[in-house]
């Protein structure tokens, strides 16, 4: 019995799982290297615009990581982005830390602030550790604002100096669209690959588990607690990064960074993409990013259009298009396997 | 030394908003233990609640208009619960849930700001100057008419839960939803007046401080920073919970305030509630922790 359903599920392979394979990465070789010349070879502003998606892939994939795949509903993620954001010109502007180890301890310092709130949230039911950070981020939004001292309050600090790459004579600076777009794309293909590769592993199989059964997964000895923080944690890390990055992008920090804008775009793309799904994510990041840059839509309008979305979604689709190609692709096989009987 | 005569008005300060953040919380705890929603929108509501009495003030005057908004944002509930909320499935929908409401809350702020625009707007009523003196201490009137509004409905919700079979449902559906079920309870019409009951608290919540503060989209988002802080910290579900520590918390805040910076006063909230989970996760009034 088992060796039928291995023998129908080689045969019967869904797209998803043959795209893992050697097609998918000659596929991402190729559409990465066209993307990066067509983006390249484009106006700045193609570039910025590029850029922004490749930020909005890093942290919809942090998202998903800890929503989709570990079923936990973290609304700190905009609070672990300022945070990042804050550190990282702090201790650049303040301290006169290299822009590199900045960025990097602004990723620590997210996971810092990750474990004094996961440690005691994580413990709560969904529904207690949904609030709890989303009572985490709207604090830091109002921290930032009045903690004069520390963040110079509600003007923000503008100015901030760009990160300058040395390339034997010639001075890169990666705040400029270009540069920036291409330090964004290999800090989301790192990160991309390491979540992919993370997800793939053990750990990343308990991760699904836990979220499908908590209690199944722990009577089957797993440590739910200790696996839930670390998803977290990895998650803050990686948005601290690329928070860090973004504003010396701007080049200025400013209590906006904590804006539920950010927030919201993460749900978006990861709902609509389909949480749990790691590729239908990644394009939904980059659709949601140049589709309303296109259009050209008003902020408010464009929530306005979010908000509809995530609602219908919620009724009618809560897999989003990502689980909804993956359950209609995964029936062929199992049919055939019915029918043979 | 802080001046005890201060201290006793911050005191009394922060009774009068903790009343505010009671309707609010007593509200959210009711949604979440009848339907196991965690309302995230409710911020957003206790904003339409406000307009809604900008809007209906200089028509029938304070009362009315108070009494009209939590009349107005009920109905909204019978919309919403009729519209969304009965299509989530029974089991294994909060996540769903939250981000059900967060939607909702997108909607309904951008959706202000659009309609109502960014700009905040005063409503004017007759009692904005007025001043009541208890002993030493002197107080607006609109404040003590808020303490009034919500001492009145709160008083009301407990009288309804403890007395008429509707509000005996909503807390046998709250206490064991299968077994509620079993005695021939039907939970789509217990859900639908909780709904309707917690959205007409939050009705009244905005309709209550419209006046006393002013009236914009993104309101919502600060006072329910605070008031999600109080349910964690009361236990999820936990009406008295809710009650007792809005107005502690309420008293806390407006003494730190006083005493202290902003930044102290806006920390301590957020202190309090990571130290009470870290010895009773289930926080301060729950009786048991939900699986």
């Amino acid at each position: 019995m088992k060796d039928r359903a291995q023998s129908i599920g080689n045969k019967y392979r869904t797209p998803f799982e043959i795209l893992h394979g050697r097609g998918l990465q000659i596929g991402l070789i190729v559409s990465i290297v066209l993307g990066t010349a067509l983006v390249l070879s484009s106006s700045s502003y193609v570039a910025n615009v590029a850029g922004l998606a490749l930020t909005f892939v890093v942290l919809a994939t942090s998202f998903n990581l800890i929503y989709g795949y570990t079923g936990l509903v973290s609304l700190a993620q905009a609070g672990f982005w300022g945070i990042g954001a804050y550190t990282a010109a702090l201790l650049v502007v303040d301290l006169g830390v290299s822009h590199w180890i900045a960025f990097l301890l602004s990723g620590l310092m997210a996971v810092v602030f990750a474990l004094i709130v996961g440690i005691p949230s994580l413990r709560l039911s969904v529904g207690g550790f949904a609030i709890v950070t989303l009572t985490f981020s709207l604090l830091l939004a109002l921290v930032a604002g009045n903690w004069r001292s520390l963040t110079r309050g509600r003007l923000g600090i503008p100015g901030l100096p760009p990160p300058l790459l040395r390339i034997s004579d010639s001075v890169v600076d990666l705040s400029q669209p270009r540069p920036y777009f291409v330090a964004t794309l290999l800090l989301a293909l790192v990160t991309l690959f390491i979540i992919h590769r993370l997800l793939r592993s053990r750990v990343g199989r308990t991760f699904t588990a836990i979220r499908e059964n908590a209690t199944l997964a722990t009577s089957q000895g797993i440590n739910t607690f200790r696996y839930r923080l670390f998803a977290f944690c990895l998650a803050a890390f990686f948005t601290g990064i690329v928070g860090g990055f973004y504003v010396f992008h701007l080049t200025i920090v400013h209590p906006s960074i904590f804006d539920f804008y950010y927030m919201q775009t993460m749900l978006i793309m990861v709902i609509v993409g389909g949480p749990g799904t790691f590729w239908p994510v990644v394009v939904a990041s980059l659709l949601f990013t140049a589709i309303p840059e296109g259009l050209r839509v008003a902020e408010d309008l464009r929530l306005i259009v979010y908000g509809v979305l995530l609602v219908v979604a919620m009724i009618f689709l809560p897999e989003g298009v990502g689980g909804f190609l993956k359950r209609r692709l995964m029936v062929a096989p199992e049919d055939e396997g019915a029918n043979e009987r | 030394m802080p001046d005890p005569i201060l201290v006793v008005q911050l005191i009394v300060n922060g009774l009068v908003i903790g009343a505010i953040y009671a309707l609010l919380a007593a509200g959210l705890s009711l949604i979440f233990g009848v339907l196991d929603v965690v309302n995230l929108a409710h911020g957003a509501l206790y904003m339409l609640g406000a307009y809604a009495a900008f809007f209906l003030v200089p028509l029938g005057g304070y009362w009315v208009a108070a009494l009209l908004s939590g009349v107005v944002l009920a109905f909204f509930g019978y919309i919403l619960y009729e519209l969304l909320f009965s299509r989530l499935p029974a089991a294994g929908g909060i996540p769903r849930s939250i981000l059900l409401t967060i939607g909702i809350a997108m909607i309904l702020e951008n959706g202000a700001i659009a309609v109502w625009s960014a700009s905040p707007r005063v409503v004017e009523t007759d009692y904005a100057q007025s001043l009541v003196s208890i002993g030493f201490i002197q107080l607006p009137l609109l404040r003590v008419f808020a303490v009034l509004i919500a001492t009145l409905a709160l008083g009301g919700l407990f009288l309804l839960l403890q007395k008429t079979i509707m509000g005996k449902a909503m807390r046998a559906i709250s206490q064991n939803r299968e077994a509620a079920i079993m005695v021939g309870l039907r939970p789509r019409r217990v859900a639908r007046m909780a709904i309707m009951l917690g959205l007409g608290l939050a009705g009244l919540a905005g309709a209550t401080l419209a006046p006393i503060y002013t009236v914009h989209p993104l309101m919502g988002l600060t006072i329910v920073f605070k008031t999600f802080a109080i349910v964690v910290i009361g236990g999820m579900g936990s009406i008295p919970g809710a009650v007792i520590v809005s107005l502690l918390v309420g008293v806390v805040e407006s003494v730190v305030g006083g005493l202290a910076t902003t930044v102290i006063q806006d920390l301590a909230v957020f202190v309090l509630m990571i130290a009470v989970l870290f010895f009773r996760p289930q926080g301060l009034f729950a009786k048991r922790v939900r699986i």
